[in-house]
């Protein structure tokens, strides 16, 4: 694999010097996935004489002299919740195996106008509920960099994509972690964008006010890249936000980067987290001093209680939204075929077509909306939200950005954790107040993440970029 | 609050889904397991707090009320890609099982 197709940046550079064409690269990253996908698992399906006509396309307006946006000829990995038309798009789920997408989501709209070459769609868990990419209905996605090793999860086929080559970049989704977890497992970077900076048009929805697409890369640029192609207000998503995004993204000014002060919450640097982990995040703090950045310990008190209301509130939406997979107007599962009478139809459907993790989720949903037990979880949970808002929104007042790690454990084993969900539930811990605060979040190589103010994401992207420009 | 055998098989039926004996029996022990943890929240006076509803305090996009024809609908009914996308199709129309 060629070190110059692995950055947008490169990629472009080589691409317009005519050092490859998109197809020779296009070639490459398909000889990558022939290689080693077989092991690894990262795609559930390829496109291969699609992406080659797009390649095509590229290198014709190339070879005419025109000007190509920076994402063109780029191959990106797609994560198999977000709908790419004449594709298959099965949130890694029995119940809509065989389903293809019917239109592009905005996002894939927006990059396929800049060029973008899509690889093909990748693995998850099931409806991107998980940790690990285990609840796949269709194939456990390994780690590249260590294949005894889970992936990370809910986007775990777009980070081993990419970590493993065979992607420039990807998009993933994240509700409570799920693409900063998986980065961060594969030694990559993710950003988990504010809630409404990003279109979810197109995008199956799980839990759709923690619900945001972000991007999976190797460096920060080229998350600032991916994230300022996507971005943007789209009238089919109601909950898109009109906010604007410019060259501060890709261009930071280290003069800004250098007034700024980091907060430590010290709610996150709790016992329990694994060593190395922690000695990596030290390190990080020390480089970012270097860079004459301040930090300064910050109080977030109410973080203990984030994973109950995310344990409320993201099975609850997931269970409501879910109910449309009922059998008859998506895909049917064979088991269906002799059903008698509507609901023995809907009941077979569903008890086939769903995975173990998302019939627990469905259920407890269920619970927490039902009458009767509504105000003791779901009700109570939105007000406990609220005021993990608030502890942002004061501690904001004092710093620019905050640093937690990622993840509390490094990679875990295949099969370890499947055996108890609670354990899994556990990997989101650090991850999950991003979302329920709706606070954009950038997880970066060194099992740290910068979490900042809503709609300042050129703020993390800018302190993760000069974070990069000085190496280790 | 404890999840018992026959709650779980009510809010089975709420959810549309037939569970095995060994689904019922693990369903129960992490649905309590995780009730036991919520418990923590009981303790927090939220009398004076709003919730928070959606995932963001910002006002909705919405679009021009206008009759139009959308997406892949400008295409004659009959082949578009949302009829396509349909399990089973006649005529360009959503063709259901028998239900009765």
């Amino acid at each position: 694999m060629s070190d110059d197709i692995l950055t947008i940046k490169k990629f472009h550079e080589g691409l317009t010097s005519k050092v490859f064409s998109a197809r020779e690269a296009l070639k490459e990253i398909y000889n990558v996935i022939d290689a080693k996908d077989a092991d690894i698992r990262a795609y559930l399906s390829t496109d291969r004489d699609r992406a080659q006509t797009q390649a095509e396309e590229i290198d014709r307006l190339i070879d005419r002299g025109e000007k190509v946006p920076l994402l063109a000829g780029v191959p990106l990995a797609i994560k198999d919740n977000i709908m790419v038309q004449g594709e298959p798009c099965t949130a890694a789920s029995k119940i809509l195996a065989g389903y293809t997408a019917p239109y592009d989501a905005t996002v894939i709209k927006k990059l396929r106008t800049e060029g973008a070459i899509f690889v093909g769609k990748t693995n998850m868990d099931e409806y991107a509920m998980g940790s690990s990419t285990e609840n796949s209905a269709f194939a456990i996605t390994k780690n590249p960099r260590d294949t005894t090793k889970v992936p990370g999860g809910s986007s775990g086929g777009s980070a081993a994509a990419v970590a493993g080559g065979m992607a420039v970049a990807a998009l993933g989704s994240d509700t409570g972690g799920s693409i900063r977890e998986p980065a961060d497992f594969c030694g990559i970077v993710g950003l988990k964008p504010t809630y409404g900076a990003v279109s979810r048009y197109g995008l199956i929805p799980m839990a759709s006010s923690l619900d945001q697409i972000g991007p999976l890369t190797n460096t920060v640029e080229d998350a600032a890249i991916v994230f300022r192609a996507i971005a943007g207000e789209d009238p089919y998503d109601s909950t898109s936000a009109s906010s604007t995004y410019g060259e501060e993204l890709t261009n930071p000014n280290l003069e800004h980067m250098r007034a700024m002060t980091i907060g430590l919450p010290k709610e996150y640097f709790i016992a329990g987290i694994d060593a190395g982990i922690l000695a990596h995040v030290e390190r990080a703090i020390e480089r970012f001093k270097s860079l004459k950045v301040r930090f300064k310990e910050i109080s977030l008190p109410h973080t203990k209680y984030a994973l109950s209301v995310y344990y409320i509130v993201m099975p609850a939406e997931a269970s409501s939204n879910l109910a449309r997979l009922e059998g008859i107007r998506y895909a049917r599962v064979p088991e269906a075929a002799n059903a008698l009478g509507i609901m023995d139809r809907y009941v077979t459907n569903r008890s086939h077509g769903f995975g173990d993790e998302v019939k627990r989720r469905i259920i407890l949903g269920t619970f927490v909306l039902s009458s009767g037990h509504y105000d003791a979880y779901y009700a109570k949970a939105q007000k406990v939200r609220a005021l993990i808002r608030r502890d942002f929104d004061e501690a904001f007042k004092d710093v620019d950005a905050i640093l937690t790690p990622v993840s509390p454990t490094p990679p875990f084993n295949i099969g370890e954790k499947t055996k108890d969900p609670l354990t899994m539930y556990l990997s989101d811990i650090f991850t999950i107040t991003a979302n329920l605060a709706g606070l954009p979040a950038l997880a970066m190589p060194h099992n740290f993440q910068l979490i900042g103010k809503s709609f300042h994401e050129a703020d993390i992207l800018g302190l993760g970029q000069y974070f990069e420009r000085i190496g280790t | 609050m404890t999840i018992t055998k026959k709650l779980l098989s009510h809010l089975a039926h709420l959810s549309r889904l037939s569970l095995t004996e060994d689904e019922s029996d693990r369903f129960t022990h992490d649905l309590n397991a995780l009730l036991q943890h919520f418990q923590e929240l009981e303790s927090i006076d939220v009398s004076t707090i709003e919730p928070m509803i959606g995932g963001t305090a910002l006002k909705n996009t919405m679009r021009t009320d206008a009759v139009r024809l959308s997406n892949e609908m400008a295409v004659a009914p009959r082949d578009n890609d949302i009829t396509r996308a349909f399990p089973d199709a006649h005529d360009g129309h959503l063709k259901v099982p028998t239900i009765l």
